[in-house]
């Protein structure tokens, strides 16, 4: 990371770094509050009959080619939101732009160690890697926007060692 | 003797002419044969495009043709790539003068019929001469030349041969060589329209990812010198009767461009496109070398058609060339298998590109379809995903090492 990359984005990758720390998936197919608290996080789509299932490790690999944003209101309500974000940006546009490439970057690095260690050089770790930076990309925006509710949560779930596995019309699926 | 040249290209096309220009300016006679009457209406949608490096190229065989066709296209200053109405890129390049007389442009647009009509007077001032009207029988090929037989009996014996004669290339069948590879699933319409110069449509290519008023269909509005190119990519499970008739694309059109064009149109065709190329690109006496599209055919994406069938014929002059310079009959075989073996590294790298286009393209593709959806969701926040949906329809920009040309 550059010396230039100032506090809130210093705050916002020390966050992501440690939630690829000690407990990086560790978690993965167990249920707990935490996972329960992501059920808060798709209450916030009011529009949405959103639902969380807890997927067990082993069935991820499944479940992931059968994801689609196809018929799902949930994509819809999210879609969007980026680009609303953007006009609520606490920083110059330039800055967060500036910040994006090398944060992505380090995500990329942070996340396939974390997925190869446990998964191997297989495609359930190349989908969780690119999954992943997408998570934290959705992250770093609403974070910059001080979304608190949309960011939170996955924050807290990542950290906890789950990871997000996608959407599949209404469902959100983690493990 | 009349009839007795050092090359005949076979194929009147603009790969045809191109290799008799470099014919002629290596020093070569040439007459080129044409099956079909000069007048002939040329079927299918043909090319609209031509890159920077073409131009050079052209500009190489026959001096200021390349100017001319840059002087007489238009040069579209904008692209803008929209999802589902979304704009998530626009690049403005600035106006370009195409009145340069020093620079080339990035690239000129214009009809192939236009294309053809500079490219056929550049020809009759280089002393190439032409021949209408007679379809090639059969090829008798041999270590030393070619005799080659029309279906009305006329012959010509040449050192060489080009086959320049398009998809369905006797010269081709003749050599034994055989084109390889897949057809596409998806099926595309293609509609020309003419612009109304009185009130024009902007001058700017357009693509649309999943087009709001034709549910998931990519459309893409292309401008040319005088008109507009629609392209409109149909689901796997759509009925072409639907899009293709002429009551169709009247109703369809009007929802991707004004109304009037409804009224304007000039050319529908559709095509489930071929991604082949020949399995060599000479015979085994080293006599023949094929261009264009009698040794490869790639969706259009990337204008890699005509772009690299005109290095084709460039290529296999200089190689015809070198083979005329040298002293053994090994030597000759070389030249000829260099320029050969170039252009099918090349044909190979231009299909790929087209396909990594296409795929880029196909909606029926789940996991590209996903790509695109997070991409266009996140482009104000990451810009770059922006030139990467502008770019994917176009495929690779640069070839690999071994080409001497750029497509």
């Amino acid at each position: 990371m550059t010396e230039t990359i100032l506090v809130e984005e210093k705050t916002l990758q020390k966050k992501v770094t440690q939630m690829f720390g000690e407990y990086s998936c560790i978690n993965m197919g167990k249920t707990d509050e935490t996972t329960e608290g992501m059920i808060e996080w798709i209450n916030q789509f009011t529009d949405v009959d959103g639902q969380v299932e807890q997927v067990a490790q082993e069935d991820v690999e499944q479940l992931m080619s059968t994801l689609s944003f196809d018929h799902s209101d949930l994509w819809q309500a999210i879609f969007p939101l980026p680009e609303q974000w953007v006009q609520q940006f606490k920083l110059p546009l330039e800055r967060v732009h500036a910040f994006i490439d090398p944060y992505l970057e380090e995500v990329y690095q942070i996340a396939f160690d974390c997925y190869v260690k446990k998964f191997g050089a297989t495609p359930l770790t190349k989908f969780l890697t690119v999954q992943t930076m997408a998570v934290m990309t959705y992250v770093a925006a609403s974070y910059f926007a001080g979304q608190r509710t949309f960011y939170e949560p996955i924050v807290q779930l990542y950290e906890k060692g789950h990871v997000i596995i996608g959407i599949k019309e209404n469902t959100l699926y983690v493990s | 003797m009349e009839n007795v040249m050092d090359v005949v290209v076979v194929g009147a096309g603009p790969v045809g002419m191109t290799a008799a220009l470099a014919a002629r300016k290596e020093g070569l006679s040439c007459t080129i044969v044409e099956a079909e009457p000069q007048d002939r209406v040329r079927a299918g949608s043909r090319a609209i495009y031509i890159h920077k490096e073409t131009l050079k190229l052209l500009e190489e065989v026959s001096e200021g043709l390349g100017f001319r066709l840059a002087r007489n296209g238009v040069i579209w200053p904008i692209k803008r790539t929209l999802y589902r109405g979304k704009e998530v890129y626009v690049r403005n390049y600035g106006i370009t003068n195409n009145k340069d007389s020093k620079q080339l442009p990035h690239f000129t647009s214009l009809h192939q019929r236009e294309i053809e009509k500079y490219l056929y007077e550049a020809c009759v001032e280089a002393g190439v001469s032409f021949v209408w009207g007679e379809p090639i029988e059969k090829l008798d090929i041999r270590e030393e030349g070619v005799t080659i037989t029309s279906v009305n009996g006329t012959s010509w014996e040449a050192k060489y041969i080009i086959g320049a004669d398009g998809a369905r290339s006797k010269v081709r069948e003749e050599a034994g060589l055989k084109l390889e590879g897949p057809r596409t699933n998806d099926t595309f319409l293609v509609v020309d329209v003419k612009d109304d110069d009185e009130d024009p449509m902007p001058l700017e290519r357009v693509f649309h990812y999943h087009h709001p008023a034709m549910g998931k269909r990519n459309v893409m509005l292309v401008p040319f010198k005088g008109g507009v190119r629609v392209d409109l990519q149909l689901l796997p499970d759509d009925r072409l009767e639907d899009y293709v008739s002429e009551e169709a694309v009247k109703e369809w059109i009007p929802l991707v461009m004004p109304e009037k064009y409804a009224e304007r149109i000039t050319w529908v065709s559709s095509y489930r496109f071929h991604q082949v190329v020949v399995n060599e690109f000479t015979d085994s006496h080293r006599r023949i070398l094929l261009a264009g599209e009698a040794a490869h055919l790639f969706a259009p994406f990337g204008a890699r058609g005509l772009n690299s069938g005109v290095p084709d014929a460039v290529i296999a002059l200089r190689g015809i060339r070198k083979a005329e310079d040298s002293e053994t009959n090994d030597e000759r075989r070389r030249a000829i298998e260099q320029a050969a073996t170039e252009r099918r590294i090349a044909a190979l790298w231009n299909r790929d590109g087209s396909t990594t286009a296409l795929n880029h393209l196909q909606g029926a593709s789940d996991e590209m379809d996903m790509k695109r959806e997070l991409a266009a969701s996140l482009v104000s926040v990451v810009p770059t995903l922006g030139r990467w949906l502008d770019e994917g329809p176009y495929g690779p920009k640069f070839g690999p090492p071994e080409l001497t040309t750029k497509y």
